[in-house]
């Protein structure tokens, strides 16, 4: 369709949990992610919205690389990647980007954490440059994360997986439900921060969510999931104006009913 | 700032011994009998006798003024008079604590220095034979009275003739033993609690494995639960070593305790009571300092 290939693309991708038991030798369980097909172009965000246990998270996990798919490919830029290159090209942040930090840590060792089985430290003047980039002033970076706020978290947690990524190439960013423990103004801060970065640090980004909230506003395009496929895939607009399966009619109703609850509507930035 | 942590510390120290020692003189005084229980049905002791003797002993003192008056020889040293000795509770007391101290000390070292590693080991290689047989075995020893293990080491020591009763190595076993299942097992379970920490996972998503996964992020979130049980097994092991010395025939505060009961020997009750206190205190005391050391966040007093 494109000229240009897909940096990742995602083809037929299962995930099955197995349970190990005392008795019976495998009991296999429903499959976390049933044949999932996907592609996501350099720069470009794709939200995945799906109710909890519709497999999005194990998704993002497989993309990631922190977790090893049952079968099917993952490709990147053409090629399937090294388990250990993976996390130099697509970065994780975690449901609760606070937590994911060791509260003993200052917070230029937790910036340096990528680093750390590469035997690397960043130079001062580079982590205060890399934490000024997220918003962080240079007078943090001797403070233990745990004396950070919400926000403060958040955003040296993406200055975490930034660290983790090469510069200078397309890479992907997931946002495993990253905004959603953060109150509105924060988030709003952060998808700013996130959209302004997308350009100098050639970022795409892959939005995980359970409604539709943020997807509808920055989002190039939203893949509803369902029980562990992907029911749906269209650009915000044509979702809103025409939903097909059953669950993205919900997700959309759920949506239009919390807009109108919201003094201020809609507003907030296209899509990319 | 750290004397004022420290200073807080100690002030509450004080305050629990302050409340444990009004607690003590209160049940002991509405427990039934007192030291002349025996002497008052003797027929060739006289009422004016017995009266004499009360007098003597301060036994009809109101307790309030009891417990002054001990307050004051504590502030001497001397922790009031034993009745059946006739001599102060101090110098009964500091040979005696001093062997029950012995026994605790060894066995307080010796069963976090088999805990720790097999904690930690049982936890690295979850569901694997050590982690199964350390479980089986604690489980059993969790199941044992004290009582029933020291009886069991005893008869073993009888029956073999290698170890003399009255060594100090078999209540030493004895307490290593009671106290080994719940420390592995807390061990064991403050780490595998750990790994689940999303810091923990987030640094092995990174790639951090191996010993430094286990020194930098492992060991140092599990230190916080374990600082605190190290406090508390200081004090369960003197509860159970009066115990088992009573047993074993070791001449700690055990056996002393035991008879001073027996005898309703008020101020000689009271002085092991206390003593353990102290221990107690002193135990919970040695691990929030030991969490001060261990966490930087109380350091910089978050």
């Amino acid at each position: 369709m494109h000229n240009d290939p897909a940096l990742l693309r995602v083809e037929r991708l299962t995930k099955t949990y197995s349970r190990r038991s005392w008795l019976a030798a495998r009991h296999p369980e429903m499959p976390a992610v049933a044949g999932v097909d996907l592609e996501l172009r350099a720069k470009h965000c794709l939200a995945i919205v799906g109710a909890s246990g519709s497999g999005k998270s194990t998704l993002a996990r497989c993309i990631a690389g922190l977790e090893q798919p049952t079968s099917g490919r993952i490709q990147f830029a053409g090629r399937e990647l090294h388990a250990a290159m993976i996390h130099r090209r697509i970065q994780l942040i975690f449901q609760d980007p606070g937590a994911s930090l060791n509260p003993r840590f200052r917070v230029a060792e937790a910036l340096e954490e990528p680093l750390v089985i590469h035997g690397k430290n960043f130079g001062r003047e580079e982590t205060v440059e890399r934490l000024r980039q997220v918003g962080l002033a240079e007078s943090m970076a001797e403070r233990l994360t745990s004396q950070l706020s919400g926000g403060q978290k958040a955003r040296l947690a993406l200055a975490r997986a930034l660290a983790a990524l090469d510069q200078g190439h397309p890479n992907i960013l997931i946002l495993d439900e990253s905004l959603a423990s953060l109150d509105l103004s924060v988030q709003a801060q952060m998808v700013n921060l996130l959209l302004d970065l997308r350009k100098p640090r050639q970022l795409a980004y892959i939005l995980i969510a359970h409604d539709l909230s943020l997807a509808l506003h920055w989002a190039g395009e939203i893949a509803v999931m369902y029980q562990g496929q992907i029911v749906e895939r269209n650009t915000p607009h044509m979702l809103l104006a025409d939903p097909r399966h059953p669950h993205t009619k919900q997700l959309v109703a759920a949506s239009l009913e919390k807009e109108s609850l919201t003094t201020e509507g809609g507003g907030g930035r296209p899509g990319v | 700032m750290f004397k004022r942590y420290l200073l807080r510390r100690l002030l509450h120290a004080v305050l629990l011994l302050a409340g444990v020692s009004v607690l003590s003189f209160v049940l002991l005084e509405l427990a039934p009998g007192d030291f002349l229980g025996e002497a008052r049905i003797n027929p060739q002791l006289s009422a004016s006798t017995i009266a004499a003797l009360q007098e003597q002993y301060g036994l009809n003192q109101s307790l309030p003024h009891k417990y002054l008056s001990w307050l004051g020889s504590v502030t001497k040293g001397s922790f009031g008079v034993s009745f059946s000795y006739n001599l102060p509770v101090s110098t009964l007391l500091w040979p005696r604590a001093r062997k029950t101290l012995q026994l605790t000390l060894a066995s307080l070292f010796l069963s976090w220095l088999i805990a720790l590693p097999l904690g930690v080991l049982s936890a690295g290689r979850r569901g694997g034979w050590l982690d199964r047989g350390t479980s089986l075995v604690t489980s059993l020893l969790l199941g044992l009275p004290d009582l029933v293990l020291a009886c069991l080491v005893l008869f073993l020591a009888v029956r073999t003739g290698w170890f003399r009763t009255g060594h100090p190595i078999l209540p030493i076993t004895v307490l290593v033993l009671a106290a080994l299942p719940l420390l592995v097992r807390h061990v064991r379970s403050a780490l595998l609690d750990v790994a689940q920490q999303p810091h923990v996972r987030a640094a092995r998503a990174h790639g951090i494995h191996g010993m430094q996964l286990w020194f930098q992020w492992l060991l140092p979130a599990a230190a916080n639960p374990l600082a605190s049980l190290f406090g508390l097994s200081i004090a369960g092991l003197i509860s159970s070593s009066l115990l088992v010395e009573t047993i074993l025939g070791w001449p700690g505060l055990g056996p002393l305790f035991l008879e001073a009961i027996a005898a309703r020997d008020f101020y000689l009750v009271i002085g092991p009571v206390m003593l353990s206190a102290v221990f107690l205190v002193a135990g919970v005391l040695i691990g929030d300092l030991l969490l001060y050391l261990v966490d930087p966040r109380i350091r910089t007093g978050i």
